[in-house]
């Protein structure tokens, strides 16, 4: 097997105070060329960071305190900024949730996909406007070489969401980086957007972290899962295996709390309580508090990552015990 | 409806536009005319004592702005709404006895709360503004109870909304709203804001609440598979107008408009793994300016002719409910 695209072993980050409060732990995960990997967990279970850890965008107080992140099989989370800020936009792109935040209002998107293109792949300005026709074409903006002299405003929601995609896309990376790319979306825009992505993807095989809150979107677009809680990777394999015979009671219970069309239930599985708030997170396994299944192990030790016989990766003392 | 029990609310040809035309020196340099949102046009919906309506859509459909007509947030610009058997417009005339009986969820717990309150005066201002109350003691008592209702201790009456988290805060709306003995609760998107393992406690809370209090409710959300969970009938919303409503299993097992098929083909299901589908190609046109006919035909498969000049009247269907679309009456789906 050839190395994966993207690496990330026992990561952890900080938010240095005084003491430090832990806001990712021991997180690690794989993307090989053309796969996309979901991750997906409640607000606070650390998804964006981890987002953010990969692509060198943590800010102080925040800290890598530990763990390596290789891309393409070079360590990267050690590399100087300005290294750093070559790969970004170039090799890794980057989709935000919010299109009308992640482009600059002022300027025609035009303008903005020359600029990017430019700095990247050092094109004459005519050659930049050619491929920046080509990626609004590619992204499924009609009329592509009008729309270059428009503003964002004149583009709704969903379209927008394209432009930003082609935005990403301008550096011809290799790894892309979708933060809740669908989340301020409508369903129908939601569904092509997704459907977007997956062959986009598929067509330059680049690997997608895709971070999101909803597992129908990881039920639909994603290869592999990693379900985040509380700062942690709690289990992580193929979608069709830990969405349907899910190992972790978190995972368990998550994807039974989801309502289905159809399923005529009086009352909702729920897990009880919430998530905690890093640095309040009880010792042992984070999820004692809440858990059907605890063990009093559970409570005083934090259970280590297990690769199950169907490839699952479950860190769950239950689970390891059974 | 064949729903049983006489309407306790119902509204008809319920309309609201907005004016969002800029400046009149602006209009008259340009030449333009004024610019009016139809956010609402002519809907009519009935709710059974005791029933829940579901209401979906895709932003901008109007969902909301109908809400907020029927709690009296804003006043209609015509049509008629009726509780009770009498007409109310709570936004244009004082009218306690309907104002305290319908209440509203709103879709953000960080923003419906005010954050200088504590949960007491919060939950308690209902029940002291209608005289629910005789005095303060009894207010704090009734507070108590109310939060024990909504799964919250009687010991976080004198926190402030900052001290809990969204879930916890969607527990104290709630109280508020089931405070003054509400018939009605309207709730706007209730858990939208919220993650799917809260999302759960907070449905389950709505259900045993609805089925204690005989609570008749309007329950709006874009997410269809939360409303097939709660909702007896569901209303289908596009640009302002309903284009569908039917009982939620007929309407989940056999939709009828083209728009309610392609809404339900769009949601993700666990059994749907590694596929996309996105059948709903394009988007919702601009409600300023919406098709003429019927305002889906742009993006509608069966579109014809008739459906570019004529808007579709509702047309009965056999098991109850009925759907506005001209395909379908002509038989053709």
């Amino acid at each position: 097997m050839t190395a994966p695209i993207l690496a990330v072993e026992n990561l952890s980050v900080s938010l240095m105070d005084h003491p430090p409060v832990p806001i990712l732990e021991e997180v690690s995960m794989t993307i090989g060329a053309g796969e996309i990997l979901g991750i997906v967990g409640e607000s606070g279970a650390g998804k964006s960071m981890t987002g953010a850890a990969v692509t060198g965008l943590l800010e102080p107080p925040l800290a890598k305190t530990g763990g390596a992140i290789h891309f393409k099989g070079a360590r990267i989370d050690t590399l100087p900024e300005a290294q750093l800020r070559r790969l970004r936009g170039r090799a890794i792109g980057t989709i935000f949730q919010d299109p009308l935040t992640a482009l600059n209002p002022v300027f025609t998107i035009g303008r903005q996909l020359v600029e990017t293109i430019r700095t990247h792949a050092g094109l004459s300005e005519a050659a930049a406007r050619q491929k920046a026709i080509a990626l609004l074409e590619a992204v499924g903006i009609p009329g592509a070489s009008e729309r270059l002299w428009h503003y964002p405003h004149a583009f709704s929601g969903g379209m927008r969401q394209r432009v930003v995609i082609a935005l990403a896309l301008a550096g011809d990376p290799d790894l892309l980086i979708a933060d809740e790319p669908t989340t301020a979306l409508d369903v129908s825009i939601q569904a092509q957007i997704i459907e977007l992505l997956l062959s986009l993807s598929r067509k330059i095989g680049a690997g997608v972290m895709l971070i999101t809150h909803d597992m129908g979107v990881i039920a639909q677009a994603a290869d592999k899962v990693a379900v985040m809680y509380a700062g942690r990777v709690v289990e992580m394999g193929p979608v069709r295996q830990v969405l349907t015979a899910p190992r972790h009671p978190y995972t368990a219970g998550l994807v039974a709390s989801i309502p289905e069309i159809g399923a005529g239930l009086e009352t909702l599985p729920q897990i009880g309580g919430a998530m905690p708030r890093a640095g309040e997170r009880p010792g042992g396994c984070a999820f004692h508090p809440r858990c059907p299944r605890k063990l009093n192990v559970c409570e005083s030790i934090q259970p280590q990552a297990g690769t199950t016989a169907s490839g699952v990766v479950v860190a769950c003392h239950a689970e390891m015990a059974a | 409806m064949s729903a049983a029990g006489a309407p306790l609310l119902e509204v008809k040809d319920l309309t609201r536009h907005f004016d969002v035309s800029p400046p009149w020196i602006t209009r008259a340099l340009s030449r333009t005319g004024r610019r009016i949102v139809k956010a609402v046009d002519g809907v009519s919906l009935a709710i059974p004592k005791g029933a829940t309506v579901g209401l979906v859509g895709e932003s901008g459909c109007g969902k909301s702005t109908l809400a907020r007509m029927i709690a009296g947030l804003i006043a209609p610009t015509a049509g008629t709404m009726t509780f009770d058997g009498r007409a109310i417009d709570l936004a244009s005339n004082p009218d306690a006895p309907a104002r305290r009986a319908i209440q509203m969820i709103f879709q953000d717990p960080y923003a419906s709360l005010n954050p200088r309150w504590t949960v007491e005066e919060a939950v308690g201002d209902p029940l002291l503004s209608f005289a629910i109350v005789k005095d303060r003691r009894q207010m704090r008592q009734s507070v108590a109870d109310l939060l024990d209702a909504v799964g919250l201790s009687p010991d976080q009456a004198q926190f402030y909304p900052h001290a809990f988290s969204g879930g916890q805060r969607q527990r104290i709306a709630i109280a508020r709203a089931i405070a003054s003995h509400p018939t009605v609760l309207v709730a706007d998107e209730p858990t939208s804001a919220l993650d799917v393992s809260v999302q759960a406690q907070i449905l389950n809370l709505l259900r045993t609440l609805q089925r204690e209090r005989g609570l008749t409710t309007l329950f709006i959300s874009h997410n269809l598979a939360v409303v097939d969970h709660m909702a007896d009938i569901v209303g289908v919303m596009y640009l302002g107008r309903l284009v569908e409503l039917q009982r939620a299993a007929h309407l989940f097992s056999a939709p009828r408009h083209p728009y309610t098929k392609a809404l339900i083909g769009t949601v993700p299901t666990l059994a749907s793994i590694g596929t996309v589908r996105a059948p709903l190609a394009g988007e919702v046109p601009n409600p300023i300016d919406p098709p003429e006919g019927c305002a889906f035909h742009p993006r509608c498969p069966h579109a014809r002719a008739l459906c570019r000049e004529q808007r579709p009247p509702a047309v009965p269907l056999k098991d109850g409910g009925w759907v506005a679309c001209h395909a379908v009456a002509s038989g053709e789906i």
